[in-house]
């Protein structure tokens, strides 16, 4: 069956000939008024506070600091992380934005393999210092899931194998919702899918005016800066506190696919 | 009807349904599980949805959200085709599950994919698409934690938010040991953590990740995908291809419906603010983008749903989300668990989907008496679909087109009869009066013959009086005509012999 037909045949369904071409009238957009309403009067203050509160309540863990502070304040939280697990490497979106928090400098100093996602880091030669870094370190075994798989993924870009390997995965959210707790992270170019996915821990940094009420305020922010959606990147994830699961007994298990651990510094 | 996997379906969906009843009515342990899960979820639920304020208003705006999308479906439909293509993505529009299949077959030989890795879809379950790949000799891996213990263990879903609801540590210890090829302790933690460790492997090695898709964004093209463990990410960052399977009716026009729709989904799920993952998909990768797939097929299905379009009974159960907030409260579903259903989707909507999308009153239409009416359902519903009208309005349908016990035919027609005339029913009323008597003691019956057994099994029938209310009523009237305070004397008096509130 092809489109043509498919989409005819319900059509005739709904009582029309062929199927509709314009836009139907809608008598709602998105969620109901008193809640716009009521969410819109939280102000940048209460927004913060809500945010931490959302994200405490989902174990998140959370630091707060002035913009001109910020690599001390991502200092501390990597050491705070680094009680938590095992962190030796750490895979970073590599974004002016981060540069400027000083994210590389924080991660030479606390002796930390820094993975930044770029084209440049699944250069060959660029996988042959970080080799030699990892030897320094005494940590030069493969991830181990990376280790069993099988050969294709041994051919698959050395910086997806690479950041198959860290521990710690470092982001810059597009835009932060209060009242869920929720990072809304775009994925493209420098910021890579899996930054905030396959390390077991994830750490996001971002300035305070980013956090907004509800989640449609996201929406608004993507709508005037992507062109309506029309140049939305490809991936866009909403992240809710640690990956999580239930599927045994009902007992609560954290950190199943996704990070178990997760961090946030807010910059004021 | 199609063919299924799972090794616990005994007979067929309606012919099976009272034997799989009686067996897991012997299952306690499947039992107490649903029950505790259910009532966990359902108390989740209630709690967020009192939390988050204005429920209804939330309930009412999701309700006209799905109406007006399945009333334009035509339209909408069309526009997402067109934007996922605009984003470089493929659209493939499949009338029947075996069609999707093949489909999705050529898109795996072009890909010469040994390995899928599935995201949770239970479009894909409706397809059977993995004993369908098996053949081919391509291994699909489920990889949400409750479908892969469901797949080792060779068993169906039977709920559809935990789908290994009915399984316990041990079993599921059992299992993984089995696949470990080393013993492992029944602890939560362990097993989660050899499940996490063996399905990163198929993740990193699939070359096709499969996926539902719980919302369609119109406007973008975009698929929306929830999921807690992070499974749905993995498939959809790692392999090279993202095949997504979607029923026709999945959509919703824009961003900000899919606000209402999120929110919605997720408190009447598991009670959670927002599910952790809610995860965009606009398109395949772009340029520049270091990882994510380089092809996305969308195959969009109709498999019995477009029949459902234009019929004013049933139109409405297109508008489901899937959360599942109708099985957790469901006294039938809480006491006989997902397998009963014997088909994929189970409790009150899978009564309803069931015979509906195959189009089959004589087996699935049976599933329409696997229910109380009681209406749980509807209040549950976060999109108020009328889930108990449907239910009687099948079993009429069942009725219409002769599917019925002739001995139930029989029985009806002489019910209409009697109660249709006052003659017959007067001397209806004496003869079971009569009829009775060897069967009372101390005023009950506690054992009925033929169909009314099955009622004194666990109950006691009262006895028919000797005097009926027909009887009665001049005497009635008499009294009502009294004054109100000798009414009440006498009532309190009648109440006095017995000790009963009458």
């Amino acid at each position: 069956m092809n489109e043509q037909q498919f989409l005819t045949q319900i059509a005739v369904r709904l009582g029309r000939a062929k199927p509709l071409q314009q836009p139907p009238a809608t008598m709602f957009n998105g969620v109901p008024d008193s809640y716009r309403k009521r969410m819109g009067q939280l102000g940048q203050e209460e927004c913060v506070q809500l945010f931490m509160d959302s994200w405490t309540a989902l174990t998140g863990l959370v630091r707060v600091a002035p913009v001109s502070q910020a690599a001390e304040a991502i200092s501390a939280s990597i050491a705070e992380l680094k009680e938590r697990g095992m962190l030796e490497r750490v895979v970073y979106a590599k974004t002016p934005e981060l540069q400027s928090y000083g994210v590389p400098q924080v991660l030479h100093e606390q002796r930390l393999v820094g993975v930044p996602w770029s084209e440049s880091a699944s250069a060959a030669d660029e996988e042959d210092a970080w080799k030699a870094a990892l030897e320094q370190l005494g940590t030069s075994e493969p991830g181990e899931a990376g280790a069993l798989a099988g050969e294709k993924w041994q051919a698959r870009s050395p910086l997806l194998r690479a950041v198959e390997r860290c521990h710690l995965g470092i982001v810059v959210p597009e835009a932060v919702v209060a009242n869920t707790g929720t990072l809304a992270v775009l994925s493209a170019g420098a910021q890579g899918r899996s930054v905030s996915l396959m390390p077991g821990m994830l750490l996001a940094v971002f300035p305070a005016e980013r956090i907004v009420a509800r989640m449609g305020e996201v929406f608004e922010r993507l709508r005037a800066s992507h062109g309506e959606m029309a140049s939305l990147p490809s991936s866009l994830n909403l992240i809710t506190g640690p990956s999580r699961s239930a599927d045994i007994e009902n007992d609560l298990t954290i950190g199943i696919h996704g990070p178990g651990i997760v961090s946030a510094v807010i910059l004021t | 009807m199609s063919t299924t996997s799972s090794n616990n379906v005994n007979g067929g969906i309606g012919s099976g349904l009272k034997q799989r009843t009686q067996e897991v009515l012997q299952n306690d342990f499947l039992r107490q599980a649903v029950a505790f899960t259910t009532d966990k979820l359902r108390t989740g639920r209630l709690s967020a949805a009192e939390q988050f304020g204005d429920w209804e208003e939330w309930r009412e705006r999701g309700r006209v959200i799905r109406e007006h999308t399945i009333a334009h479906l035509d339209y909408y439909l069309g526009q997402f085709a067109d934007q996922v293509r605009s984003r470089g993505g493929h659209v493939h529009f499949c009338g029947t599950g075996e069609d999707a299949v093949q489909t999705f077959l050529r898109i795996a030989e072009e890909k010469q994919a040994k390995l899928v890795a599935k995201g949770k879809s239970m479009v894909s379950e409706e397809m059977h698409l993995n004993d369908r790949l098996k053949e081919r000799g391509i291994d699909a891996i489920e990889t949400d934690l409750g479908e892969y213990i469901l797949q080792l263990a060779q068993e169906t879903p039977s709920h559809l938010i935990i789908p290994a609801i009915h399984k316990n540590k041990s079993q599921i210890a059992e299992l993984f040991t089995k696949e470990a090829g080393k013993k492992l302790p029944p602890e939560t933690k362990e097993l989660a953590s050899f499940a996490k460790r063996k399905l990163r492997q198929f993740f990193l090695e699939a070359e096709i990740g499969l996926t539902g898709c719980n919302f369609g964004i119109a406007e973008s093209g975009t698929v929306t995908l929830v999921s807690n463990e992070g499974n749905g990410r993995m498939v959809t960052t790692v392999p090279k291809t993202h095949v997504v399977v979607m029923g026709m009716e999945r959509l919703v026009p824009t961003f900000e419906d899919v606000e209402v729709m999120l929110n919605l989904l997720a408190r009447s799920a598991t009670g959670q603010k927002l599910t952790t993952y809610t995860s965009f998909i606009t398109g395949p990768r772009q340029e520049g983008d270091l990882d994510g797939p380089e092809e996305l097929h969308v195959i969009i299905l109709d498999n019995g749903r477009s029949a459902q379009l234009g019929d004013p009974q049933f139109q409405q159960v297109l508008h489901c989300i899937r959360c599942a907030a109708c099985l957790n409260v469901c006294p039938v579903y809480r006491h006989v668990g997902g397998h009963t259903y014997g088909s994929v989707y189970s409790g009150p909507i899978g009564a309803v989907l069931t015979p509906l999308l195959q189009q089959d009153m004589k087996e699935a239409g049976t599933l329409a008496y696997a229910s109380s009416l009681c209406g749980a359902c509807y209040e549950a519903c976060p999109v108020k679909i009328p889930l108990h009208d449907m239910l009687v309005y099948l079993r009429a349908r069942k009725v219409k087109e002769g599917f019925t016990p002739s001995a139930e035919r029989l029985g009806f027609k002489m019910f209409g009869k009697v109660f249709g005339n006052v003659k017959w029913y007067r001397m209806a009323g004496k003869a079971a009066y009569y009829g009775q008597k060897p069967l009372v003691r101390d005023g009950v019956i506690r054992k009925a013959p033929g169909p009314a057994a099955g009622w004194t099994k666990s109950r006691t029938f009262p006895a028919i009086p000797k005097q009926s209310f027909r009887d009665s009523w001049a005497e009635l009237q008499r009294e009502l005509q009294q004054d109100p305070a000798s009414r009440e004397a006498a009532a309190s008096e009648d109440r006095g012999k017995d000790g009963v509130d009458r």
